[in-house]
């Protein structure tokens, strides 16, 4: 349980502050509700190039980095399908320079030329790094188009395609901030050892005099109910195939998503879960298995990946790890099994409170979602969850007609 | 309604620094003569204990062991089996992990403290009454294996095990990787004895962290203190590193879009004199997102998503690197570029506006090491492993921020000569039979 504050500017900015006095160190995220699920099918990978621009200066500020540096600050951003994540910490004594400094690239940026000719490159060079130049770095390149034929999801935050990214223009930067990054459409959270007046006053110095235009929104279309099996097969260069499989999940606000994300703590977080204690340790199909939820706002994706054991054949793993899904349908699940997953997320949530950073990161995020006050109750909606529940939810998430699955063959 | 319009030209005012106000770890001595470390802090009724057994890869006799034997503490004791200890852990929502150096291996288990009485006995047996049941063993060799694989395929991974080579000499016990043979032949007989001879009471200590209590102090009692040891022998001497036979390498791989660069030298521990002036000279080249190396290949050039330098250190040796992965057809402008801005720490004073905002971003840096009870945990045994205690920080930062632009250039002149740096790269490279006779 975290006491906060949540007060909401003139200009639509919200303002959220938790008193934590057992550091020295301060925590500040902003969250922009903009992601690459806000970006046009043929300008892709957009949303996250704009995250790099972030840092090429501000209208009042040539580098965002060296006065925050030089006020022993460090600072990071991650963009996803739904939102645009900036966060940093420093000294608590010098609070006021994050106010500054993240208020001035609200209020304006600089849109230099310079910046964006180089963070293209930086930008490409992040793409093959982490999903060209990897063994199995592009399964997401293949996997969301495969799951998704009309939803922005079918493409990933990086883009489609380095050519997106190689034809961005200073004119798209522009419209893309005037209509995004506005105070009406962030959240700031500070968590520290702070006063709250004291932050609420500098969030009305900073803040309140930055305007919020009508801005231009790009509406997106939902993604049509599944009918059918899809299926892929792709060769590459890698030591060991690999199983990818896919099933559409209800969004991040449902109660079924606490469903589907114990579901997959059931199936394999820990050592115990059904899926490496069958898959890898029993069978001995699999060298490793995971399963997980996206995680997204809109309607997401349960996944289920493993890379095969040399020598067994794709068909053989795949049927595997369909029979023990179905187990989760016929009725199997005891309470016993069902309390250690919850206990599990009880106390993930409790580590997950300890650093500022990760409290103020939550305190975003949440607000993000819906409103703030959910952070506090989570672990109810956790503990809500019956064995039925369970059940049930496995049993409309892992019909055949809503499964997507891709073989990852090696060469 | 009034709005305030602030001056956006002129940053805020930045405050003298905070003392970092450390309290030394308590020492708590236990019946058989093992140490724990307390560090009573946090308000969350949580803790992280850290067992740490100097039985580091540089002691095995043979490769692979000495991560194997901590790799595989989890899958058996002479009562439980793998599955039933994985059940007690997960059913109690608590982590274990385990790590291993060159120099020791760490076990941490990460609970609330309502679950410490179930859990210390199992992660106390664990420890002192692993059974490593052959076909765990076996199982855990072909998934290494697999993973080996996997991971040889990466530029990054394969410029870490052969820069390790370089540096500390093949064949020493700081140089030797394990290639894919050797999965082949690491036996129960290898873990037992390795087991057997390292992870006794002599050979240990723990660092409690969090929220600590009288009760919590007994059960480390009766868990941690009633083994007896007599059985651990002190490893015989051998080398750790040797001297560096070649400096330039080039290892290529086939349809690599980008190349690993290492450019790195062996260099001091934090006991030596110069380790703070260097740690800040290492910073500004390379150690912050602002570094030079980070202004020059990716702010300016675009050449790659990110360059770093590190200091590493070991017990009995360490190094200096510069790390980044670029594309290919940049390899040579890259290891060009990295030379150049050593060469201009030696022969230029950093600016001091450069070298305020450096020890500000370092001051900070040693602020965020010390959030919470676990990073001290971490920041503890990092010291310990030297000799040394807490205290250790705080005169490190005074020391960085007396440090001036002259003694920098010095530190420069002494450390990152030319001559001395191994240059390697992994991946693709144009011209690179010249690299390599060069």
């Amino acid at each position: 349980m975290i006491d906060y504050q949540k007060h909401t500017l003139d200009n639509g900015l919200t303002v959220i502050v938790h008193q934590d006095s057992s550091t020295p160190i301060v925590a500040m995220n902003i969250v922009y509700k903009v992601g690459s699920k806000n970006e046009s099918a043929d300008k892709t990978g957009f949303a996250h190039l704009f995250e790099h621009l972030m840092f090429g200066g501000s209208v009042n500020i040539p580098k965002y980095d060296e006065p925050l540096q030089g006020a022993g600050g460090d600072n990071n951003a991650f963009t996803n399908a739904d939102f645009t994540d900036y966060y940093l910490t420093l000294p608590k004594n010098n609070l006021e320079t994050a106010f500054w400094l993240e208020s001035d690239r609200m209020y304006s940026l600089a849109f230099n030329q310079n910046s964006l000719d180089v963070q293209r490159q930086v930008v490409i060079e992040e793409f093959k790094q982490n999903y060209l130049n990897q063994p199995y770095g592009d399964v997401y390149l293949l996997l969301k188009p495969l799951a998704y034929k009309s939803h922005p999801y079918q493409w990933n935050t990086i883009g489609k395609d380095i050519t997106h990214i190689e034809q961005a223009t200073m004119g798209e930067v522009r419209s893309f901030y005037d209509n995004y990054y506005n105070p009406n459409n962030a959240i700031l959270s500070v968590v520290g050892d702070v006063d709250t007046d004291e932050v609420l006053g500098l969030a009305d110095k900073w803040f309140a005099s930055i305007s919020s235009p009508d801005p231009h929104l790009n509406g997106y279309p939902a993604e049509p109910e599944q009918l059918e099996m899809r299926r892929q097969v792709v060769h590459r260069d890698v030591p060991q195939d690999a199983l990818y499989m896919a099933w559409h999940m209800p969004g991040r606000m449902d109660q079924k998503f606490y469903h589907c994300d114990l579901i997959s703590d059931l199936l394999s977080n820990g050592n115990s879960s059904r899926l490496y204690q069958s898959l890898v340790k029993k069978q001995q199909l699999f060298t490793d298995i995971n399963a997980f939820v996206s995680g997204d706002q809109d309607p997401g994706l349960f996944i289920v990946s493993g890379k095969v054991t040399n020598g067994v054949a794709m068909e053989i793993a795949e049927e595997a790890v369909v029979n023990d899904l179905n187990k989760l349908i016929n009725n199997d699940l005891e309470e016993g099994e069902l309390k250690k997953v919850k206990n599990k997320i009880e106390s993930t949530l409790i580590f997950s409170q300890i650093s500022v950073l990760n409290k103020a990161m939550n305190l975003g995020y949440y607000e993000l979602l819906g409103d703030v006050a959910n952070f506090n109750t989570e672990v109810d909606r956790y503990m809500a969850v019956t064995t039925e529940d369970i059940r049930q939810t496995a049993s409309s998430l892992f019909k055949p007609a809503n499964t997507n699955v891709l073989h990852y063959l090696k060469k | 309604m009034k709005i305030n319009y602030p001056n956006r030209t002129q940053q805020p005012r930045i405050a003298s620094p905070l003392e970092l106000g450390l309290q030394e770890p308590e020492q708590l001595v236990l019946q058989n003569g093992s140490s724990a470390y307390l560090i009573k802090q946090g308000k969350d009724e949580v803790c992280r204990i850290d067992f740490v057994v100097k039985a580091g890869s540089a002691y095995q006799e043979k490769m692979l062991v000495a991560s194997g034997v901590s790799k595989l503490l989890k899958e058996g004791t002479s009562t439980l089996n793998s599955k039933q200890i994985a059940d007690t852990l997960d059913f109690h929502g608590a982590y274990f992990e385990s790590s291993i150096s060159k120099d020791s291996a760490v076990f941490s288990l990460f609970t609330l403290s309502k679950h410490l009485d179930a859990l210390l006995p199992l992660f106390s047996s664990l420890i002192f009454d692993a059974s490593f049941p052959e076909h765990e063993i076996n199982l855990y060799l072909e998934r290494q294996k697999q993973e080996f694989l996997v991971n040889s395929e990466k530029v990054r991974f394969r410029a870490m095990l052969e820069f390790n080579k370089l540096v500390f000499g093949e064949g020493t016990a700081y140089g030797q990787i394990a290639s894919l043979e050797d999965y082949n032949h690491m036996s129960r007989e290898d873990v037992l004895s390795f087991y057997n001879r390292y992870y006794q009471p002599e050979n240990v200590y723990l660092i409690v962290s969090g929220h600590i209590t009288d009760h919590l102090l007994s059960l480390l009692e009766s868990n941690f203190g009633h083994q007896q040891g007599g059985q651990y022998v002190a490893s015989e001497k051998k080398a750790f590193t040797q001297p560096i036979n070649t400096r330039q390498c080039f290892v290529k791989k086939e349809n690599s879009m980008q190349s690993a660069i290492r450019v790195g030298t062996p260099i001091m521990n934090k006991l030596h004199p110069h380790y703070n002036q260097f740690v800040l000279l290492n910073t500004v080249l390379g150690g912050y997102f602002g570094s030079r190396l980070m202004s020059n290949l990716r702010e300016e050039k675009g050449l790659t998503y990110g360059v770093n330098t590190f200091i590493t250190n070991y017990e009995h040796g360490g190094y200096f690197s510069v790390s980044t992965e670029v594309n290919v057809d940049a390899s040579e402008l890259a290891l060009s570029e990295i030379c150049k801005e050593m060469e201009l720490l030696r022969t230029e004073e950093v600016p001091n506006e450069e070298l305020d905002l450096v020890k500000q971003y370092l001051y900070g840096t040693f602020l965020r090491n010390f959030d919470g009870a676990f990073s001290l945990a971490e920041r503890f045994k990092s010291v310990m492993d030297f000799g040394l205690d807490l205290g250790f920080y705080q005169k490190s930062l005074e020391e960085i921020l007396r440090t001036d632009a002259k003694q920098l250039m010095e530190m420069a002149r002494l450390y990152l000569r030319e001559e001395n740096m191994i240059k390697l790269v992994v991946g693709g490279m144009d011209d690179y039979a010249s690299f390599i006779q060069s």
